[in-house]
């Protein structure tokens, strides 16, 4: 199956590229990107064909797209595939507004294309044992869920709110809110948040605390700060703490890793050596395509994450809570 | 010279009064059992602190206030809080200070703590993340009686409070007990964020916390602290893993730290541990956390008062 990838805006491109080289039945085979020094580097390093003309990419003999660009951008480029009969895996977030996401799911569903947004933290085997336990009830009933998705600040384009929506709101509490639903089969009923810009000099919020609470009455908090420091020996976490009527599971998805006390580089850093969770969405995605199947992530889930991360900067511009008000797609 | 007296007819007195008796720059002045005890020996001695033993009759704490003594209690020490606030005004009207036990003001990993965020270690706070995790034994409001600590210590370390939002869930479990969970989100003044996860679905208690700045982040779990991890083989060659013999603070004795500083501080050479003051200020927030966990919105705190 021949996919291509569309930008290399987002990070995450390239390990998605690496994994589609690797992938037995995928080769990936175009890649377009507006940059054109950034887009012939990548189509030089992983073997793929550039292209600087968007609908020449979409001409060529590929299947799906793989949508890293800027997340204002995911609309267009992702109407643009689906229009070219293309199957889609969106990076997330699927969209910075609502109604974007809602043309998204609709003319992908009209195309009759995939839509698949691209949570690779459910396919951490950790986080799947875990999905396992609750919903074999071994913690008994789910009264609360005290997670964080915690990072660098990762500058470029990402701190600019035109281009990527919002700061660390938007950026990561996708991320939990997807796993909590996927979970728990549940959807938010009120969001209540408190972000804002304490750690560096930029025009979008770096750091917050969010508490939701959903219909079953379960009790969520979500740090999605860039709080890590530059010393930090990694990137971030993604760790939640679930608390059952018969016990508390905590798990902390980046726990497996060497740590390397590099005095070469003055630094300690986490080596991670668990099951690529990227790859595994890789995967999945590629077997979606191949079986024609329903993708394991819709877009209606990147839908209403993105409606929470809406909600989120609601409610801490009122400083209120905020009740949920779901679209409802035709 | 510090001249102390310790009171109370509970079984820690004597050794209350052996612990004060090895602060250096303190005298102990003798140890009441009644209050008849005590009315002499505040008569006859220049006691400038009295130390409650366990829990204590309101007519022995007044007395003490009366004559002009610092007090030193364990928390509530059975007393109520309009005793508590009528015991602390009483205090204030006879020129003594009324210090409460049970902060996480002396234990060492959060004295630490405060220390390096005063001196600028974590650079301008961000967000803070404190729990309190447990077993479901504590009964009462969550937020008052697990949660007081980790107020207090926020409000002085990281200044006072703006607002509060708090969610909680309840549940009774087999065992009769009720399990209580919450989340409460704090708005500082200065600007910083911080949430505080009280849990009573531990199987043991356990506290941890961090604290994030934009130089730096101070990081503490107590599970993470124990010196000696113990793991032995089972009867059926089962392990049993994870048993201590001794907790994170083995050697260190917060009380004692408190009584070393209230001594200082007597003697014009330290400030005042926690006074009863401190513990109202935790207190409305606990109380702001439990209405809006009742109402379902924030609330605002204004001039160290509840107001919606």
């Amino acid at each position: 199956m021949k996919v291509g990838i569309l930008s290399f805006a987002h990070m995450h491109a390239q390990s998605y590229a690496a994994h589609l080289r690797n992938h037995p039945d995928a080769e990936l085979h175009a890649i377009w990107d507006d940059d054109p020094v950034r887009g012939e580097a990548m189509a030089a390093a992983y073997g793929a064909k550039y292209y600087r003309d968007l609908a020449a990419f979409l001409q060529s003999p590929i299947e799906a797209v793989v949508v890293c660009s800027e997340n204002a951008r995911h609309k267009a480029h992702v109407l643009a595939c689906a229009k070219a009969k293309k199957h889609v895996l969106c990076e997330k977030p699927i969209a910075t507004t609502v109604p974007d996401a809602e043309e998204m799911i609709r003319v992908c569903a009209a195309e009759a294309v995939i839509l698949q947004v691209a949570y690779p933290v459910r396919f951490a085997p950790a986080i799947e044992r875990v999905k396992e336990l609750v919903q074999l009830g071994a913690l008994g009933e789910i009264l609360a869920i005290n997670s964080t998705n915690h990072g660098q600040m990762p500058g470029g384009w990402f701190v600019e709110e035109e281009q990527s929506g919002g700061g660390a709101a938007t950026d990561h509490i996708v991320h939990l809110m997807d796993l909590v639903r996927w979970m728990l089969a549940d959807e938010v009923k009120s969001v209540y948040a408190e972000l804002d810009t304490r750690f560096h000099q930029l025009a979008v919020e770096d750091c917050g605390m969010v508490s939701l609470v959903l219909e079953s009455g379960v009790i969520v908090g979500i740090d999605p700060s860039w709080s890590r420091p530059k010393t930090f020996p990694t990137w971030g976490d993604v760790t939640m703490r679930i608390v059952g009527t018969q016990g508390t599971v905590e798990v902390d998805v980046f726990r497996q890793h060497l740590l390397h006390y590099n005095d070469q580089a003055g630094k300690l850093n986490q080596l991670p050596w668990a099951a690529d969770m990227d790859a595994r969405l890789i995967a999945d995605f590629v077997q979606a395509v191949k079986e024609k199947r329903a993708p394991s992530i819709s877009g209606l889930d990147g839908l209403r994450t993105l409606e929470v991360v809406k909600a989120a900067y609601e409610s801490n511009r009122l400083q209120q809570t905020v009740f949920i008000d779901r679209a409802l797609l035709a | 010279m510090v001249k102390v007296a310790v009171a109370g007819a509970d079984d820690s007195a004597k050794e209350r009064q052996a612990s004060w008796s090895q602060i250096h720059g303190v005298e102990v002045a003798g140890h009441a059992q009644s209050l008849q005890e005590l009315r002499c020996l505040l008569a006859e001695e220049k006691v400038e602190l009295v130390e409650f033993a366990g829990t204590v009759e309101g007519t022995w704490v007044t007395h003490a206030a009366r004559s002009g003594v610092n007090i030193l209690l364990d928390e509530h020490a059975g007393m109520s809080d309009q005793q508590l606030v009528a015991a602390a005004d009483l205090c204030e009207q006879n020129g003594c200070v009324m210090y409460l036990t049970d902060s996480l003001r002396f234990s060492p990993e959060y004295a630490q703590a405060r220390e390096q965020v005063v001196s600028g270690a974590i650079g301008k706070p961000g967000v803070l993340r404190l729990r309190r995790g447990t077993h479901a034994s504590v009964d009462g409001c969550i937020f008052s009686r697990l949660g007081m600590r980790e107020f207090d210590w926020l409000r002085w370390t990281f200044g006072e409070v703006e607002r509060v939002q708090a969610n909680k869930v309840a549940r009774e479990v087999a065992t009769g007990q009720l399990l209580q969970y919450a989340l409460i989100i704090l708005r500082m003044r200065d600007g910083a964020i911080a949430q505080v996860e009280l849990s009573q679905a531990d199987s043991s208690e356990h506290t941890f916390f961090e604290l994030t700045g934009d130089a730096g982040m101070l990081l503490h779990d107590s599970r993470d602290s124990l010196p000696i991890r113990w793991s032995r083989g089972g009867a059926d060659g089962q392990a049993v893993a994870g048993q201590t013999e001794q907790g994170s603070h083995a050697g260190i004795d917060p009380l004692q730290k408190q009584r070393e500083q209230l001594v200082r501080h007597l003697l014009g050479e330290a400030a005042a541990g926690m006074t009863v003051r401190d513990w109202l200020l935790a207190k409305e927030i606990a109380q702001a956390a439990s209405e809006s966990a009742k109402a379902g919105k924030p609330v605002s705190l204004a001039k160290g008062e509840v107001a919606q």
